[in-house]
């Protein structure tokens, strides 16, 4: 059963918009050391480390190159129950941790919006949560990963040691080398559940109001927004707030095993729908009902389990296949809190003047900036997501002028379509990362259909 | 709480079927060849992280046969009474070489099938005196028919899925429980490099499926399910239509 050879073989990848894919050759390492031969059979080809493929754009995608799958990688190495510090490999995804140190009173201190990421594409896109205002994106809360670099040495890299290296890969797309482990400072909970209270706001200055006016007290909050009326409905929406649970605030049945989670049941889409389930009618009929269910259950705190706060769409397995063969893009930005209801305002009405209405949009405002190339710094936040129609990427251009006016910036782990010179006015810190990358990979080992169609490595 | 004792513990199916046993509080014996002890231990070790068992390991050679016995009274001297055992030692190489390569061939069958043969063998003796214990061994459904392009490993698998039947037969009135699961194309090692495989899943979904199959007492279990029916066609099919198709 030893063979000398890592096989690769050709399949078909999807970001998870499915709106960009591309065939690339993957290869499945268990070991170590099969990253370095990856690296010394495969180095003169572009390589890439793939995890669970949660990006939405083609951040996931090597088309013609080969994709390191990095899902046998996933083994936890250490726990410190007393500091809660967990060591792993970087192929474990977030359902699977939670569910290693939930039941010992621990918790992530970041975790994006669905469970199945792996916590080395979490790293590679230094996700954001709802509690990135209170505490920073997910890179801040890593104490080290190890890294293999183009020639296939392993560096540890962390805040103190290699710290370029580690700020380039904190947002760096997986484009500095392979992510092999990291080890992460955890957080103390109480229970197994988000202490959360639901409040509804008619219009759009009133939500951000609310948002703001809740920062301080509330570690987790987000707005859903609805942008699929028009005129006086549009801009009204619903802003949730929440915190972990003390255990005596759980009935007393909950409290007999505060840390388990109730069984919560899923269903999968089980092909391509052959057109959009998503369309105008039943997008505005989600978003009347979910505007109106508010209002039944009232302004009265609530108390979930994390895995329906945290992960309300992972109950609908690929719910990606509703938006059938097209797929659907999503364009999240931030801009700096300065002038920026204007600028919300302002796409808002460009939405729903138009034919692109979106069906989703979220709402949150950011905190502090982490890794050079990371998404999040101080602003607000939205994520819109629009089915594919022809036409939506030169009204996505317009957006994109509009936020760079604003000196906003795109979300890298979401985007599909931004213009490579767009790219480079939105990063600022573009030049040292790169510098970083040149250091490390010369020749452009670690590449995605991302940095090649943004050109994120430059001309040294 | 039981003790199992699992044959091929760096296999790709073992991984997430060890998960799965650690999860519900088992006691676990793993075995690995020499060459893999480290690769075991990596396992180990994130047992141990994420569920509150105890596990244990040992090196096994499958192929040294003189040796079955002597390891099988060890593991029961060290880790104490077996309850469970489950065979997961299996490969498969490339069919166009062992055609040619009969020596090959045969080192194949000798791990696919006489090594099984040799262990389950003592294990169920052991078992039988015992009135009690779980047999499990993983087989497929490339078994169940020959087939051009992987008969090799077919007959092994067959060989070994009539070996269990019988020792099914003999066990079953002393309260021990056989079961042979034939999990169809599987992400494993095993099958990395294979092209257009038929419904294949994750190993996650057969480990799943294989503790299901053990808590009710099943004799054969086809996972994915799908196989129990493509299977079922396959076997009943006139050999003059078989011989026309080409898979």
């Amino acid at each position: 059963m030893s063979k000398s050879k890592i096989p690769v073989h050709p399949t078909l990848i999807e970001g998870w918009g499915r709106f960009k894919s591309g065939i690339a050759y993957v290869a499945h390492p268990e070991l170590e050391r099969h990253f370095s031969e990856i690296i010394a059979e495969y180095g003169s080809e572009r390589l890439l480390a793939i995890g669970n493929g949660r990006s939405y754009g083609d951040a996931c995608l090597n088309s013609e190159n080969v994709a390191v799958a990095i899902d046998r990688f996933d083994h936890a190495i250490e726990f410190d129950a007393r500091k809660g510090i967990i060591t792993c490999e970087a192929g474990i995804s977030i359902q699977s941790i939670i569910e290693t140190i939930l039941p010992k009173g621990w918790f992530l201190p970041v975790t994006p919006g669905t469970k199945y990421p792996t916590l080395g594409g979490c790293f590679a896109a230094d996700v954001h949560g709802k509690n990135h205002h209170h505490s920073g994106a997910f890179s801040s809360h890593v104490r080290w990963i190890d890294l293999m670099v183009a020639n296939g040495e392993i560096l540890r890299c962390s805040t103190r040691k290699n710290t370029d290296i580690f700020r380039a890969t904190a947002g760096g797309m997986g484009l500095t080398g392979f992510i092999l482990r990291m080890s992460i400072q955890l957080i103390p909970v109480e229970s197994a559940f988000i202490f959360t209270r639901q409040i509804r706001a008619f219009d759009l200055e009133s939500l951000m109001q609310i948002l703001y006016e809740n920062d301080d007290d509330w570690p987790y909050t987000v707005a859903w927004v609805d942008c699929s009326g028009k005129g006086d409905i549009s801009g009204r929406g619903v802003v949730n707030l929440g915190r972990h649970a003390m255990c005596d605030e759980l009935s007393v049945r909950k409290r007999v095993s505060p840390f388990k989670a109730p069984y919560r049941s899923s269903v999968r889409i089980p092909f391509v729908a052959p057109f959009s389930m998503v369309n105008r009618l039943t997008s505005r009929l989600f978003n009347e009902m979910y505007f109106d269910k508010e209002a039944i259950n009232g302004n009265s705190p609530k108390i979930v389990s994390y895995d329906s706060y945290f992960y309300p769409l992972d109950s609908i397995r690929c719910w990606n296949r509703l938006y059938g063969r097209r797929g659907f893009v999503q364009y999240q930005f931030v801009i700096p809190f300065e002038g920026s209801e204007q600028c919300l305002l302002e796409i808002l009405k460009r939405c729903s003047g138009n034919g692109f209405r979106p069906t989703l949009a979220v709402l949150k405002r950011l905190g502090e900036e982490s890794g050079l190339l990371s998404f999040p710094r101080r602003g607000w936040t939205l994520a819109i997501d629009f089915p594919y129609k022809p036409g939506l990427l030169s009204f996505l251009d317009i957006l994109d002028r509009l936020i760079l006016d604003y000196s906003g910036r795109i979300y890298l782990a979401k985007d599909a379509r931004m213009k490579a010179d767009t790219f480079k006015s939105m990063y600022p810190e573009l030049k040292m990362w790169q510098e970083v990358k040149y250091n490390l990979d010369p020749r452009g080992v670690f590449s995605s259909d991302l940095s090649r169609r943004l050109s994120i490595f430059g001309n040294p | 709480m039981k003790s199992w004792l699992i044959f091929g513990g760096t296999s790709g199916i073992a991984k997430p079927l060890v998960r799965e046993f650690a999860d519900q509080g088992h006691r676990l014996f793993l075995t690995a060849r020499e060459e893999s002890t480290e690769e075991l231990q990596r396992l180990v070790h994130d047992i141990e992280v994420r569920y509150d068992v105890e596990v244990k390991t040992g090196s096994f050679d499958a192929l040294d046969f003189s040796g079955h016995s002597a390891f099988i009274t060890e593991v029961e001297r060290d880790f104490g009474k077996i309850d469970g055992v489950v065979w997961i030692i299996g490969e498969m190489q490339p069919h166009q070489e062992l055609q040619s390569d009969i020596e090959k061939a045969q080192r194949q069958h000798d791990v696919n099938y006489t090594a099984a043969m040799s262990v389950l063998s003592i294990i169920a003796g052991i078992m039988e005196k015992r009135k009690h214990g779980h047999i499990v061994a993983i087989g497929s459904p490339a078994g169940d028919r020959g087939r051009k392009s992987n008969y090799f490993y077919g007959a092994d698998k067959a060989a070994l899925h009539t070996f269990l039947e019988g020792l099914r037969h003999r066990l079953s009135r002393c309260g021990v429980r056989v079961l042979t699961v034939k999990p169809g194309p599987t992400q494993t090692p095993l099958t990395d490099g294979m092209k257009n495989l038929p419904f294949i899943v994750k190993p996650e979904l057969v480990a799943k499926d294989i503790i299901i199959a053990i808590e009710k007492n099943c004799d054969l279990k086809y996972t994915p399910r799908i196989w129990q029916f493509i299977m079922l066609l396959i076997r009943h099919m006139p050999r003059w239509l078989y011989k026309k198709l080409n898979f």
